[in-house]
């Protein structure tokens, strides 16, 4: 999993001491890959934050763009991953702007694997 | 693992230039076919989704005509000083695709056929630089058809009317996939792509991989298509003879008149009823509009 920190060091991804439903929620976030690129919605920097409470999640993310392709894609696939997940109840999905993505965002390992498909940055 | 052009015999790039021909102009034809119903999608992010498969596709048919290149080709001058019936895509793409019915249907079955067509170039090929540049087509290509399967399911289970939309669409379009692979394995003397390892699969092993998850999906939403899974044979079959007669006009499988392969290619040379709008859409660059 990938931890990013944004342009204005706002942490973005898993805190080191994340534990519990939170941990796994973040883990299966990992999973879930881009409908469009090899890697996932975590190593492509799309997810912000995670909150739980009481078995519900908050998730804040946001879009490389503001007319994704797969926007309705991307929603399903968290909803549905995430309902699986265990303490997990219900979800709500919070998409933001600020901080913008960027792809100064992405690690080095994520670069090398978009690099590998044929992808450039 | 074959590299550059120096390596190559002359038969070996011939084939190759042949098939990359036939790969990229599918490519590129699929973007007027698939332009004027992705402006019909049903809601902006809908229509988001289907215009960015038309941005693929026609980076797609960029990657196959920059490997022509390579092989001494010019991309613009195959795109822009050839005459229509000199582009060699595949014949769905010389038909008018009328609704957004059609539209998905194709995502869901064209793409698919694509999909099982490049996959195995991507998991087989000798020429390494197409291998290559397949990754990027074939995970661009998982969304499109993904696009067209939530769509088939949508519409299929949506109304009745929505229903034999979608039933339409896959009436004429599934046996144009099926005709795609080409000649059956026994009617073929020799497969240059398959002897030069080009490809890895011969078209029959092609069809059944296609039909092996194309029929499941319609079969799951109640749709019919003309195919079933014969478990004695353990493998897919079709409840036609192949190949038939088709009314391009009226879009319809004449199963009663059965014609020989000679007569396929006849009726692929001669091309379809919307080829040559196609052609001038990309070269003229203008959307004919309200004809």
């Amino acid at each position: 999993m990938s931890t990013n920190t944004s342009p204005s060091d706002t942490a973005i991804g898993p805190d080191d001491d994340t534990d519990g439903v939170e941990a796994a929620v973040w883990a299966t976030l990992d999973e879930i890959p881009d409908p469009h690129l090899p890697i996932s919605l975590v190593e492509l920097a799309m997810i912000y934050d995670v909150q739980i409470e009481a078995g519900h999640v908050d998730v804040e993310m946001t879009f490389p763009c503001m007319g994704c392709p797969a926007y309705d894609f991307i929603h399903d696939d968290i909803r549905g991953a995430l309902r699986l997940v265990d303490g997990v109840d219900t979800v709500d999905i919070d998409v933001v702007w600020d901080p913008i993505w960027s792809k100064d965002l992405l690690d080095d390992e994520v670069r090398a694997k978009l690099h590998e498909s044929g992808i450039g940055l | 693992m074959i590299e550059s052009r120096e390596e190559m015999t002359e038969g070996y790039e011939k084939a190759l230039k042949q098939i990359l021909t036939v790969s990229g102009d599918t490519e590129l034809m699929s973007a007027p076919a698939y332009y004027e119903p992705s402006m019909n999608a049903p809601d902006l992010s809908t229509r988001t989704s289907c215009i960015s498969v038309i941005q693929d596709e026609l980076g797609h048919g960029h990657i196959a005509y920059r490997l022509l290149e390579d092989l001494g080709e010019d991309k613009q001058s195959l795109i822009y000083d050839r005459d229509p019936h000199e582009f060699r895509n595949t014949y769905g793409f010389d038909q008018k695709l009328e609704n957004f019915a059609e539209l998905v249907t194709a995502h869901a079955l064209w793409d698919r056929a694509g999909i099982v067509l490049l996959s195995d170039i991507h998991e087989n090929t000798s020429y390494g630089p197409w291998k290559r540049a397949l990754t990027k087509v074939s995970k661009e290509e998982q969304f499109h058809l993904r696009h067209g399967e939530t769509w088939v399911r949508r519409l299929a289970n949506k109304s009745e009317s929505t229903r034999q939309k979608v039933q339409r669409a896959v009436d004429w379009m599934f046996p144009i996939a099926i005709e795609w692979f080409g000649l059956p394995d026994d009617k073929k003397q020799h497969d240059e792509q398959l002897e030069y390892r080009i490809k890895g699969m011969t078209n029959d092993e092609l069809r059944q991989e296609w039909m092996s998850t194309a029929v499941p999906l319609l079969e799951e939403v109640g749709l019919d298509c003309p195919a079933h899974y014969d478990a004695d044979a353990d493998e897919y079959v079709l409840e036609y003879d192949l190949p038939v007669a088709f009314d391009e006009q009226a879009k319809q499988w004449r199963y009663d008149d059965p014609i020989s392969w000679s007569d396929v290619m006849d009726r692929w040379r001669s091309r379809g009823p919307a080829i040559e709008e196609y052609v001038d859409m990309l070269q003229s660059g203008t959307v004919n509009v309200g004809t």
